[in-house]
């Protein structure tokens, strides 16, 4: 997120700002925790499943693999919580940049900004993503009567959290090292 | 406290506990278990339990436990979603639909059992939430909009669940329709399922996108589930009980 005394280093910030990017910065910095006032859950809760027996079907396919397969090697534990290793080395020079916009596939380009305070890299904002060409399609939603349609429509809101497709391509990756390589190069 | 890491797969995965203490020795354990997940289920990572498996070098029953859960969690889900989630497809073993919803449940739970009640995991743009944020609000959480990441178009209001997004450039990773192997899924750009945690709320954000504009249908039939689907006219179809969580 944005500190309250912002050092900023690029000229394209102020781009980045005319395009409203600050919105997607979280606003959990603004005041402090009040008192936490109960509310009802909007969600049932439900008993997470995160061990659930074989199923009979699971069990034959695994089976079935297993013979497929070479002899077994011995179970590999799961080691419990080692060190971490992050990017957040303390190398880089206080500012926010922004790496290139890097050509994904063939909806567009991945672009990202990365804020570095206190020589860490502390946040990463997606700038800009593929999206689909625009082309005409039927509307399905009347064969679901219980469904609601609506155009969407920018919001101007304050959030937490931004929901949104994984960002997992190269092209993140490349967009991100070259904003990290103007970090470094800064203080070079 | 909130802390931003950028995961090796590149994933940025953040994680806010409204605490007034020092707990970045909490931070630490919760991005520890982030990369322990890497390190055996990435399937980019050669030594990978994942990758070994997939290359028929580990058999899945010798990999311990925890595969074995997993394995089970997704062969559950690939009955549940008639096929459209399965982790094995033309002879490829890719858990990775399911693995990150798991991950983040679990490093929910790592803060809960650190005493923790309000806070929040976000890896990637998934989601678990719990309780409510430092304003002791329900945790604001925006939708981006798909064809313009400066923008959201629906904020929602939630505690206690998970929220999940499937769009379309993971399309060729694990999203994709079994049913119909080209199928480009041009239709349907993006879908934000709400669910119970977001174990579940991933799963069938994944599932569902895999099928189309039939995906929200799918999620209305869910109890429990809520979804937002935008389609590549900019039009959004929701499930009949989103609006609740909509602000």
């Amino acid at each position: 997120m944005y500190l309250p005394t912002q050092r900023r280093k690029t000229a394209t910030n102020k781009k980045l700002r005319a395009l409203g990017a600050a919105t997607f910065f979280s606003a959990s910095l603004i005041g402090c925790s009040g008192t936490a006032q109960p509310t009802t859950n909007v969600v049932e809760p439900a008993v997470v499943p995160i061990v659930v027996p074989p199923t009979p079907t699971l069990q034959a396919t695994i089976a079935a693999l297993a013979t497929e397969l070479p002899a077994p090697v011995d179970p590999t534990p799961i080691p419990v919580l080692p060190t971490a290793t992050s990017i957040s080395t303390g190398q880089y020079v206080d500012g926010d940049y922004l790496g290139d916009a890097i050509a994904t596939d063939r909806w567009g380009y991945t672009q990202v900004h990365a804020l570095v305070t206190d020589g860490m890299l502390v946040d990463i904002e997606i700038i800009q993503y593929p999206h689909s060409k625009s082309r005409s399609a039927q509307i399905s939603s009347a064969a679901f009567p219980t469904l609601i349609s609506e155009a969407i429509q920018n919001q101007n809101a304050d959030i937490n959290i931004l929901t949104r497709a994984t960002d997992t391509s190269i092209a993140f990756i490349r967009s991100l090292s070259s904003a990290l390589d103007e970090a470094l190069a800064e203080g070079s | 406290m909130k802390q931003t890491r950028l995961h090796h797969m590149g994933m940025p995965i953040t994680v806010e506990i409204v605490s007034d203490k020092n707990i970045s020795e909490l931070f630490d354990r919760v991005y520890a278990f982030f990369a322990e997940v890497d390190t055996h289920y990435s399937p980019f990572k050669p030594d990978s339990m994942v990758a070994r498996i997939d290359r028929g070098e580990l058999a899945p029953t010798a990999a311990g436990a925890e595969m074995l859960s997993l394995l089970s969690l997704a062969e559950l889900t690939r009955q549940q979603t008639g096929g459209y989630f399965n982790v094995w497809r033309d002879g490829r073993f890719d858990p990775s639909g399911i693995v990150k919803g798991w991950a983040i449940y679990q490093a929910a739970t790592i803060i809960r059992e650190a005493g923790f009640t309000n806070f929040y995991v976000d890896a990637g743009g998934d989601i678990q939430v719990d309780g409510l944020n430092p304003q002791g609000e329900r945790w604001r959480v925006g939708i981006r909009n798909p064809f313009d990441a400066t923008q959201i178009v629906k904020t929602l209001a939630v505690t206690d669940c998970g929220v999940a997004t499937s769009g379309l450039y993971q399309r060729g990773r694990h999203i994709y329709n079994p049913h119909e192997a080209d199928d480009l899924l041009d239709d349907v750009v993006s879908l934000t399922v709400i669910g119970p945690n977001v174990f579940e709320a991933d799963r069938f954000a994944t599932a569902a996108f895999a099928m189309g504009r039939g995906g929200i249908a799918f999620i209305e039939s869910r109890p429990g589930f809520e979804g937002y689907m935008i389609d590549c006219d900019g039009m959004a179809t929701m499930s009949s009980g989103f609006q609740q969580f909509s602000i």
